[in-house]
């Protein structure tokens, strides 16, 4: 006689006997947990996908009215007609533009100008602010010049002494200076031009006689239209050396910081959101786990291999994360249409609906979740014993700690990068995480050992709490882990919304200068800070400046052509700004090297961003020329610059010594007290010499994409709050029916239903406390490490976070924990002895 | 004629469900008189487990009632009915029914304290002893074994020294050495602490050693 061999398995019947029980088992509470939290991951990935790629279109949007198109093409030469004539053809935007040096004569005075001949259409994104008078709010322009007017900067008829409407004469021409240019959107990047900013019609141009062979011109043809064609016109124009592409990320570093910040803000949000998710699937994984012990040892009993069982409990999972996945997916494509309520009027470009990508990520990211964090205790069910039937005291092994993180970490690892977009503040926060699981493990640990100590001499309802956390060691750790992220979540995201926001707000203060004076001579610096003083504006600082140009970096002469960046081309060609100082400026961090105190011997401190783009380490010296003279020295440090703060700051500083003897006019910044135009007008009738540029407009800008990313992170906090509520219930329900078969003993032995509260209420208390300590804990340090090393804000301890911690996690646990017993508990005892 | 401890008059429970009324006791009358010691013996589903939890006051009667020390525990609410409890029964039951996050020591105390004993836990530790468990005191339950844990039990329900103990199939999980042992044990501490027995069991051979037996069947109650 054969033995007879055990049938192959049967996929099909697998897969049917899976789907029968997660019918049945959707109806638990366990799988009813995964499905929520699930469905929350799914929503907050889905949601923030769909508003982050419209945030991310807005951004653009709005970056491209910093270039005034969507791309830009620049050369020395006439760019060919047929090159606008393919972009009409391919249904894209475009206009032209001339931009030279010239000189405006007016009487027998001579202003030298950044002149700008644009054409119609300009600009094509963003908008051109005019105004009639000096010191005017500026208005949107409608078109552009007439021909034979001339659009100017104020400073220009400053200059002059004229008033608007005066004539001017360029070239060979004469035109009206009939507006004032209050905002230009692609002069953004070059607010600091000696020049002031003529625009006139391009078809006046040739009557100018300006252009002749030799001269220094600037041609420029800007597009806007849709991504793919322009992507696909650009690889199809072919340029020549003499011409250059300009895309919107070329955006000044102020508009630039901000958006990364925002960017940045959403995706921690997500990442948040998603993680406290997998920890709520994980814990009720592992509460279904346990109660399924009988029937999987029933199935073995039956002769299920661990191979059937593995695919049975997977298949059973897969099919509840596309479940959970698909109403998430729902869930948060109609969410996101209340998110894009906050983005109305911030852009005016109507938004596309948002693409099919963040769906497939929901649904892909809600399996991905549900699998991941629920791998290790499903896999643990394999290893149930058959004879379990007979010995209800019989456990599978217990599941490595390590292998569940493992699947965890790799489910994070796969949907955190793809959420926030953004590997270093995914690891920094993941870390930040990790840290705090270990603490939080290690801490959890110590309390349930401190109150194993402490029982012998506490009240019974005391006794009977803290014996409950030292029994079930892994379960109370587990509770400790969970509510202990929870609350680190939350912390997290509250320090996010009241700290490291305001902090970062903070950087552009309602008094953050809005007006620039520069080419004060040295001996108008007194007079000019007196005059100030005199009308209330004080605390301005006045730094000097030296035009130069960079001669050789290390010994070697400095050749803009050998650059192969654009950007690092213009930087070595244009003159820099210099400027000394005796102390490293608070919105200054040094990076490499030391900055020196007080005066030093020759040396140079640079911005970290310039260095790396010109090619300047540490260590090199920098030779320069101002004003026919030579000055070279070592860069002792390299410093990084908070553009945010609208602070005038310099690109190469260096100790007073080094610069003492060389041609300076002064810089200084300040903010006016609105609307005072009076004051504006006063000084440069005092100061003729003196430039006013105004900067509120951008300010305006950047403070408007801060308030828009703000209410975008209080949404997505949403997500995160209803994934921590998930984790605590998740948390709580997995020991539910023990805590319940507990009271109900005592309530059998003649406990009143307040000593069973206080004794639920004591082993709440304690597993609140400690979680609430070391969550806030790992919540001020994730704080801490974002600011620091991501953020770049100021960031202090926080008393509040500790008490805010203790007391969300005893709050929360005691709160829900106890009212659901005590009201458990008024069902007649025999009755939940029957249950039990 | 001894006191009586427990009076039990026209009790009746019916279990109402969504395809039916199903009554599991019917008017049930019955007295017991202090230091008596009483079965309750019937085939499975006659209503001996129903009875015995409303004797005790774990559930209240669809009609009738059961006045326990004097106490009417139909008029008193859930706390009341438990402060009876805590004041005169004890309870042994078939799963034993132990605190497992409790050592033994301190699932004996737990009676007490919820008492207001000063002494709880030289009492405990001394019951465990007159249970023959002294050398188990810091034990769990999960580190005990069936009869241990059932002496636990006992030492739980004796420990208070209380007027009515209610055992429900105290040896239905043991096997018989354990549980002529545990029987025997239970008896002895009941003559010594005149303790008055009910207890609910299938086991004839234990119900031949109570004074008196009540027979249920059907719900009704059948003299013996």
């Amino acid at each position: 006689m054969t033995e007879r061999e055990a049938p192959p398995i049967a996929m099909g019947a697998t897969a049917a006997l899976a789907a029968r029980l997660f019918r049945r088992d959707l109806r638990s509470a366990p799988c009813a947990i995964i499905v929520l939290a699930a469905l929350v991951a799914v929503a907050a990935i889905t949601a923030v996908g769909s508003f982050t790629d419209r945030v991310r279109l807005a951004l653009e949007a709005q970056s491209s009215a910093l270039l005034a198109a969507d791309l830009a093409l620049v050369s020395s030469e006439p760019i060919p007609a047929t090159f606008a004539a393919r972009a009409t053809a391919a249904g894209i935007d475009t206009t032209e533009l001339l931009s030279m040096r010239s000189v405006v004569s007016h009487a027998d005075q001579l202003q030298l100008v950044e002149l700008k001949a644009v054409t119609d259409g300009y600009p094509l994104r963003g908008e051109l602010m005019i105004a009639e008078a000096m010191f005017a709010p500026g208005q949107p322009a409608r078109g552009i010049p007439p021909r034979g007017e001339a659009w100017v900067e104020g400073r220009l008829l400053q200059r002059l002494g004229l008033a608007p409407g005066a004539e001017i004469t360029i070239g060979d021409a004469r035109f009206k200076a009939s507006k004032l240019i209050v905002l230009e959107p692609d002069r953004a990047g070059s607010f600091f031009a000696i020049a002031p900013r003529v625009m006139l019609n391009l078809a006046d141009i040739p009557a100018t006689n300006l252009i002749a062979p030799g001269s220094r011109v600037q041609h420029g043809l800007l597009f806007a239209g849709a991504r793919k064609p322009l992507a696909a016109l650009r690889e199809a124009l072919v340029t020549g050396p003499h011409a250059r592409w300009q895309t919107p990320g070329d955006a000044r570093p102020e508009i630039r910081a901000a958006m990364t910040h925002a960017g940045q803000f959403l995706g921690l949000a997500t990442l948040v959101a998603t993680t406290l998710s997998g920890v709520a699937i994980l814990l009720a994984a592992r509460s279904f786990s346990r109660s399924r012990f009988d029937a999987i040892a029933l199935l073995r009993t039956l002769g299920a291999t661990r191979a059937q069982l593995a695919l049975l409990l997977i298949g059973e999972f897969l099919l509840l994360g596309i479940v959970a996945a698909t109403l998430g997916t729902v869930a948060g494509y109609g969410l996101q249409f209340g998110l894009a309520s906050v983005l109305e009027d911030w852009t005016q470009a109507a938004l596309p609906l948002p693409s099919w990508r963040p769906a497939v990520q929901g649904l892909v990211g809600g399996v991905v979740a549900v699998t991941g964090f629920a791998l290790a205790p499903l896999l643990e069910l394999r290893d149930v014993p058959p004879v379990r039937i007979l010995r209800a005291d019989v456990e599978p092994p217990r599941t490595r700690g390590a292998s569940t993180f493992l699947y965890a970490a790799l489910a994070i690892g796969l949907l955190a990068p793809w959420n926030s977009g953004d590997w270093q503040l995914t690891a920094w926060s993941l870390a930040g995480f990790a840290a705090t699981l270990a603490t939080l493990a290690l801490a959890g640990s110590g309390l349930i050992a401190a109150v194993a100590a402490l029982r012998p001499r506490v009240s019974v309802a005391w006794r009977a709490g803290f014996a409950n956390i030292a029994r079930r060691r892994r379960q109370s750790l587990w509770q400790i882990i969970a509510l202990g992220l929870g609350v680190l979540a939350l912390l997290l995201l509250g320090i996010l919304r009241t700290d490291l926001l305001s902090q970062w707000r903070a950087t552009l203060p309602p008094d953050a200068p809005d007006q620039f004076l520069i080419n004060i001579q040295p001996d108008q610096v007194g007079p000019l800070q007196d005059f100030l003083d005199e009308r209330g504006v004080t605390g301005t600082q006045f730094y000097p400046m030296y035009r130069a140009r960079l001669l050789a970096i290390a010994g070697k002469a400095v050749n803009p052509d050998a650059y192969e960046d654009p950007r690092a081309r213009r930087l070595a060609d244009r003159e820099f700004n210099l400027s000394s100082a005796t102390a490293l400026k608070d919105d200054n961090r040094v990076t490499a090297g030391t900055f020196w105190r007080g005066d030093a011997g020759p040396q140079f401190s640079v911005e970290v961003e310039i260095a790396k783009t010109l090619g300047i380490k540490l260590g090199d010296s920098l030779r320069f020329s101002i004003a026919e003279r030579e000055v070279e020295a070592r860069v002792t440090s390299l410093r990084e610059v908070n553009w945010d703060t609208m602070q005038a700051n310099f690109f190469v500083v260096a100790p007073p010594a080094l610069l003492a003897d060389q041609p300076a006019t002064y810089i200084t910044s300040f903010k006016l007290p609105p609307p005072d135009t009076a004051l504006l007008s006063a000084l440069v009738a005092r100061f003729p010499s003196v430039t006013a540029i105004d900067v509120g407009a951008l300010l305006t800008q950047i403070r408007g994409i801060m308030t828009r990313a703000t209410g975008a992170v209080e949404f997505v906090f949403m997500f995160t709050l209803a994934a921590g509520l998930v984790v605590l219930f998740a948390a709580l329900q997995a020991t539910q029916a023990e805590r319940l078969y507990d009271a109900t003993i005592m309530k059998t032995l003649g406990a009143s239903r307040l000593t069973i509260a206080q004794a639920i209420a004591a082993e709440f208390t304690a597993l609140g406390v400690c979680a609430g300590l070391i969550g806030a804990a790992g919540a001020w340090l994730t704080g801490w490490l974002l600011a620091t090393r991501v953020m770049r804000v100021d960031y202090g301890f926080q008393p509040w976070l500790f008490a805010s911690g203790i007391a969300i996690g005893v709050t929360g646990i005691v709160g829900v924990g106890v009212f659901a017993i005590v009201r458990a508990l008024r069902a007649p005892v025999a009755t939940i002895l029957r249950r039990i | 004629m001894r006191d009586v401890i427990l009076s039990v008059e026209h009790l009746t429970m019916k279990f109402v469900s969504p395809v039916g009324s199903l009554t599991v006791l019917d008017d049930i009358n019955f007295t017991v008189g202090r230091r008596e010691s009483v079965a309750i013996v019937g085939a499975s589903g006659s209503g001996k487990s129903t009875l015995l939890a409303l004797l005790a006051g774990l559930e209240i009667p669809s009609a009738g009632r059961c006045v326990l020390a004097g106490h009417d525990l139909g008029s008193l609410d859930e706390d009341g009915r438990a402060r009876v409890r805590r004041a005169h029964v004890g309870f042994v039951f078939q799963q034993f029914h132990l605190l497992p996050a409790f050592t033994a020591l301190e699932n004996v105390m737990l009676p007490l304290e919820l008492g207001g004993a000063a002494d709880a836990r030289a009492r405990a530790a001394a019951t465990l002893g007159e249970v023959g468990l002294a050398e188990r005191l810091t034990h769990y339950p999960r580190q005990l074994s069936g009869g241990e844990q059932q002496r636990v039990a006992l030492a739980r329900a004796y420990c208070m020294r209380p007027d009515l103990l209610l055992a429900d199939e105290p040896t239905g999980n043991l096997d018989e050495r354990t549980a002529a042992q545990v029987i025997d044990l239970m008896f002895h501490l009941n003559r010594d602490a005149g303790t008055t027995l009910v207890l609910v069991t299938h086991d004839e051979r234990l119900a031949q050693r109570c004074e008196r037996r009540i027979r249920l069947h059907g719900g009704r109650l059948q003299d013996d």
